[in-house]
């Protein structure tokens, strides 16, 4: 996703999960959490965010004025 | 109507600059009205003063204060360390303001009509009225941040402002987040909130992830990359409350360029963050090229604000959930006595309360009783403070308990929607859909809720048995006082019955209860903010509890019973009182 690989900045998503920021600190290819016991390397952090996307029912669903009149 | 405020401020530091011009750029490309607030460290800054009075000049940008990156102290010699201006002593904010707005003169050569903070307490606001009658405008609080952006910014974001309005307001002398009652209750000013966040999602989650601000939606992941309709879903949100408010609605957006310029909490690309800004602004150019929309700077929203909207007004707000993909309904309304929450999705019952009615006196600073804590304190948040039970026992809420041959069901576990919502001058109404309680027989009844929002902080509810037969009904309030998650000291609450006998009780955590036949009240006085919180009947009910709480359940509980009969709706006062 970012385009300049060098300035990658991930969130942990555990604590994302529970709706809080903390980024990540890198150790070669891993990540890992300050706050909380997670480590993963950079895909296993986009998994567990798409998972968390998954809440959002609705994440790609367009309700114009019109529909949410309705809703 | 939609009525929009567009606020830029400058960058922060060199590395910002390209984008803060490529906002600018941006704005003034799609033609339109940008409000630029501008700290005082950017008013120090020759190359960015020269910028901003060239947004001035050639793009009518109006220029405003923005209250961070405040002046350091003079006596001070490690610096001055606090960011926001609410939280200074008010001897500091005194002396901090008057600096501020002495050397944007003398920069700008005028004096400013518009100026902001995330907060500004009322000691802020009074002080900047007074040394600058200038001031219209100002951008002063955040609709719902307080304890969950607390946490959610690792416990390190010290803004507290729950409580407030959604929507612009005139905030009150003494309580910038509670809006006047009347010309002398006010405090001089249009407040407008920063940014408008999701009426649904900032009660039930953080209001920092759900806003009108792409970098907010995107900090949540409610995006796909580019394709990020909640955006605009957002939008058509605040749009639809001008439905029910006199075909006004209005929008605050206020993006710096930090958010599209690499933000750690933005995991999208700064390409893809500035390409959902301009998509963002493209859509309120074609809402205003459809007519639907108007674009103003904040001092010229301060004079339709002032000309069209008057003090103590009644607003509203009917919020429907997009995200997660319920549809279920929230239904907002306040006045300068109370701001009340209706939760649907619970049967109605009110999630969150807050006494305006009680005007308590409080803003926030180093020296004051406050200190962080601005938001105006609740009697009822169902969020913070348990609610509908689902552990050890329920918390702040109210609902209605219905019994029948022993068994007792509670109409907050049924899910209604709103079924219309009808206002005329001095009174809101509220309908709600049938709600239908099945009892373990297999009989059931279907009851209708009817809230009348009646200003002077009295709610009259009405429930009414459209089907089935008679039946017991308790209505029930359980609140306490607070401003956090976390309780608060109950013990001065003095709980009442008022009916064939009349009983006190002061609250000592005892697991007490008093009660009467025929009751007409049952209420507590609230002396740590000044609040009466009653329930009341035209007639005599049945009876009326007060219910004093202990120490794993802090919470007093309200009661009033009849019987719910066909054809004779049950009628009961929930009233907010100062005392």
């Amino acid at each position: 996703m970012a385009e300049n690989r060098e300035n990658v900045i991930l969130r942990c998503p555990v604590c994302f999960a529970r709706e809080n920021d903390v980024v990540l600190l890198r150790g070669g290819e891993q990540w890992y959490c300050v706050k909380c016991s997670f480590e993963g390397d950079e895909t296993r952090v986009r998994e567990l965010y798409a998972d968390q996307q998954k809440k959002y029912r609705w994440r790609a669903r367009r309700l114009t004025l019109e529909e949410q009149r309705e809703l | 109507m939609l009525y929009f405020n567009l606020l830029h401020r400058p960058a922060e530091n060199p590395s910002q600059r390209e984008a803060f011009a490529f906002q600018q750029r941006m704005a003034h490309e799609l033609g339109l009205k940008v409000t630029l607030l501008i700290d005082y460290q950017s008013m120090c800054d020759p190359e960015t003063v020269a910028e901003l009075q060239a947004y001035a000049r050639d793009f009518g940008d109006e220029l405003g204060v923005w209250f961070m990156n405040l002046p350091p102290a003079a006596d001070s010699a490690d610096g001055r360390r606090e960011p926001f201006i609410w939280l200074y002593a008010d001897d500091e904010k005194r002396r901090i303001i008057k600096q501020v707005l002495e050397r944007f003169h003398a920069t700008f050569g005028f004096a400013p009509v518009s100026a902001g903070a995330y907060h500004l307490d009322a000691e802020s606001l009074r002080i900047l009225k007074e040394l600058a009658p200038s001031i219209e405008i100002a951008v002063a609080g955040c609709f719902e941040e307080g304890a969950r952006v607390f946490h959610g910014c690792n416990h390190s974001w010290y803004l507290f402002s729950e409580g407030m309005p959604w929507a612009p307001w005139y905030p009150a002398k003494n309580n910038s987040l509670r809006p006047a009652a009347d010309e002398a209750d006010a405090l001089g000013i249009v407040a407008v909130p920063h940014l408008s966040r999701d009426l649904v999602l900032s009660y039930e989650g953080r209001n920092d992830f759900f806003a009108t601000h792409p970098a907010n939606v995107q900090r949540a992941m409610a995006n796909d990359g580019m394709n990020n309709p909640y955006m605009y879903n957002l939008v058509d949100q605040h749009r639809l409350q001008a439905d029910f408010n006199d075909g006004f609605a209005y929008i605050h957006i206020f993006v710096g360029p930090t958010w599209i310029a690499g933000d750690p909490t933005v995991q999208d690309s700064v390409e893809v963050s500035r390409q959902l800004y301009r998509e963002f602004l493209e859509y309120f150019v074609e809402l205003r090229k459809q007519g639907q929309a108007a674009d103003m700077w904040m001092r010229e929203f301060a004079a339709w604000y002032r000309q069209n909207v008057l003090i103590g007004k009644p607003q509203v707000a009917f919020a429907k959930e997009m995200l997660y993909g319920t549809g279920k309904h929230y239904f907002w309304y306040l006045d300068a006595f109370t701001r009340v929450l209706v939760d649907a999705a619970q049967g109605g019952s009110i999630g969150d309360l807050r006494p305006y009615a009680a005007q308590i006196n409080s803003h926030t600073g180093a020296d004051t009783k406050a200190l962080w804590y601005g938001s105006y304190p609740y009697l009822i948040q169902s969020q913070h403070r348990t609610g509908n039970s689902h552990h050890y026992a329920d918390g702040s809420r109210t609902t209605l308990l219905v019994t029948r041959n022993g068994e007792t069901l509670d109409l907050a576990n049924v899910r209604v929607k709103v079924a219309d919502v009808t206002r005329v001058e001095g009174q809101t109404t509220l309908r709600l859909t049938p709600a239908r309680l099945t009892f373990s027989d297999g009989m059931s009844v279907s009851i209708e809720t009817v809230y009348r929002f009646l200003g002077g902080g009295n709610i009259l509810i009405e429930r009414k048995l459209l089907e089935g037969e008679d039946a017991q009904a308790q209505e029930y309030v359980k609140a306490c006082w607070g401003v956090t998650e976390y309780p608060e000291d109950l013990r001065e609450v003095v709980l009442t019955v008022t009916g064939k006998t009349s009983r006190e009780l002061r609250y000592e955590y005892r697991s007490r209860e008093i009660c009467s036949e025929a009751v007409l009240a049952v209420a507590a006085r609230i002396p740590y903010i000044q609040t009466i919180i009653s329930l009341t009947s035209d007639e005599p009910r049945e009876s009326g509890t007060a219910i004093e709480g202990y120490l794993f359940s802090p919470y007093f509980t309200l009661t009033m019973s009849g019987t719910l009969r066909a054809g004779k709706a049950l009628r009961t006062w929930l009233k907010i009182e100062k005392m």
